[in-house]
Order: structure tokens, then sequence, then C-alpha cells
């Protein structure tokens, strides 16, 4: 998540993403580092139930 | 920047770091420099812990002639003795909190007073909270194995190829000396059973020098935004961690297991080293 986030920043660093576009997109990469826990505990479940 | 001091600086951390690790583990252990697990760590025998003192030492010698103002590498080592000295004798979290904040200042009235670093007030304001919370940040994310020393090298990379297309004295060989010193931990740390942690020698070292990373890019004119995106997710994390045991009415000092990194590897049929390389 971090690498995709320092990806980005060198990307804008670079003038290749805008700052707009830049901060949708670590908004949105922050969520989905948020939502893992759930996300690997339901898949966690779904495996192991009989 | 030429190419042959970045790759120095790469270098030497790396092979200083690689050849001091092992003195400290024997001195952390003779001297039981100790982490001992309770119920809220995610480690379950004693482990050694202060192997930043080994960092600080790569760091040094790698960034020793490479340009970057001496002033840097001072606050760096700053911060890490301040979190040495609570590895070897626990502090009260007021007292290191009034340490980092102190120091923090200090560097800045020196880099805006001798020109060493050209910053207005308000840049360096902001230099003081950049340092004083990514020291806390990068300490309270320190608590999974190789998650620091993951996030060592992506900072480092990250802040390396920022300064490396534009005249930036330095700092793009602190982004590689950051990397050395984190490779080099690696096989002491990222395995299911740690041989030694980093302790807050090592997390306040990180901290520290990717808050410097910041403040660099930010005297060189790269956009404020952008010197702040590669850090998002230890921010992110820390802040909705707070957040969420603020509004549970829990003791925000107190140790837990509330991190979202943590989460990760709490559940079943985890793999070794799992939050660190989803976080990283």
């Amino acid at each position: 998540m971090s690498a995709v986030c320092g990806i980005l920043a060198v990307a804008a660093a670079n003038n290749l993403v805008t700052i707009p576009l830049l901060v949708v997109c670590v908004l949105l990469l922050c969520s989905i580092y948020l939502g893992f826990p759930k996300l690997l505990h339901a898949f966690s479940r779904h495996h192991t139930s009989p | 920047m030429s190419i042959g001091s970045a790759t120095w600086a790469l270098l030497l951390s790396f092979g200083v770091t690689s050849i001091l690790l092992p003195f400290v583990w024997v001195i952390l252990r003779r001297r039981k420099v100790l982490d001992v697990p309770n119920d809220r760590s995610s480690h379950t025998l004693p482990t050694p812990r202060g192997a930043g003192i080994a960092q600080l030492g790569g760091l040094c010698v790698g960034l020793f002639g490479s340009g970057l103002p001496t002033l840097v590498l001072f606050g760096i080592a700053g911060f890490s003795v301040i979190g040495a000295f609570d590895d070897w004798r626990s502090t009260s979290a007021k007292y290191r909190l009034m340490g980092q904040v102190s120091l923090a200042a200090v560097l800045m009235i020196v880099a805006m007073s001798l020109n060493v670093l050209v910053m207005t007030y308000v840049l360096a304001a902001a230099g003081v909270i950049t340092l004083v919370l990514l020291v806390n940040v990068c300490n309270f994310m320190d608590g999974i194995n190789g998650i620091s020393a993951i996030h060592g090298v992506v900072f480092g990379i990250t802040y390396f190829a920022i300064f490396s297309t534009i005249p930036a004295h330095g700092w793009a060989s602190l982004g590689l000396a950051l990397i050395g010193i984190s490779v080099a931990f690696f096989p002491w740390n990222f395995r299911i059973r740690a041989q030694m942690f980093l302790g807050d020698s090592g997390s306040y070292l990180l901290g520290g020098a990717t808050g410097f990373l910041v403040i660099g890019a930010w005297v060189v004119g790269v956009n404020p935004i952008v010197a702040l995106v590669p850090i998002s997710i230890y921010f992110c994390d820390v802040s909705a961690t707070l957040f969420r045991r603020l509004v549970n009415g829990e003791n925000l000092i107190h140790a837990h297991r509330d991190h979202t990194y943590q989460h990760l590897v709490l559940g079943d049929g985890h793999i070794v080293g799992q939050g660190s390389l989803l976080a990283g």
C-alpha cells in the first residue's frame, strides 16, 4: 500500500498525475487498507467453514 | 548528486549496519535490554530491542561526505538517542515527548538561523510538527515483524526517486542510506521469531529520517501534498486507531493491539509478514 502511494507521489512529482487525482487515489488506497482486516476475516471464515 | 556518492551511501550504510548488528545483539542480550511480551504483544519470547543503534552507526558512516547538511544527521541521531534511552531505561511518555519537541524546535531554529535549510517561519513550524508526528507515528507502527524494515525500504526508494530528478544536496543519499540500513535489518527481524527488535532507537530513527526527507522535499520546492503522500498509510492507520479508541472512551496512551496492521495478523491462516507486506 505504501509502495503504491510512493509510486503515485513520484508520478505526481514528475507531473504525470495531477494533485486532485493524487488526493483521490490516496484516499481510496487508505480506505482499502482500513477495510483489509474485515475482508481477510470474511475470506478466512469462508474457507474454514464446513 | 553524483552516482558514485549515492552508491557509496547505500553500500556503506548496509555494510556498516550489517557488521554492527551482531555486536549490538550480544550487548543487548548481556545487558538484558529485552522486550518482555505481555498479553498485548505480538511476540511470545523475550527479545533484545535496540537495533536502531546499529542502524544509526550505518547511517552516519554511509552519509559521511554525502553533502547532506550535518545538522540533519545530528537531528536524526538525536531522535535515535532519545529512543535508546527508553530502550535501556524506560522513561515516561511525557518526558519523551518533551525531549522530541525540544529537539525538533532547536533543530528548526538552528537550520533557519544558520541558513542550513532555507525556509520560512511557517515551514519551520510545519517542520517541528512533522518531525514530532513522524517520530511517534513510526513508533506506534513498529509493532509487527518486518513492518519498519519494509517501510524503511519503501520510503527510501520513494524519496530517492523524488530527489534524484532535482538538484538536492545529499537528500537522495539519505533515501539510499535508509534503504541500506533497513535491508541490513531484514534477516534479524523479518521471520516468524524475530532475533531482535528495532526498539525506540530504531523507530525514532526511521521517523526522524523520514521527517527530514519530507522537510527536505518542501525546502527544494516539491509540492507539500506530494511530499506527504508516501507516509499516508502510516498516518491513516494511526489516526484511524486513535479516533476509534477515542470514540470507545479508551485510554489513548495505553498499549493496545488495535492498529489495522495488527488486525491483519490476528486472523487464522496468515502467512509470515502478511500484515507488514500488505501495509508496505
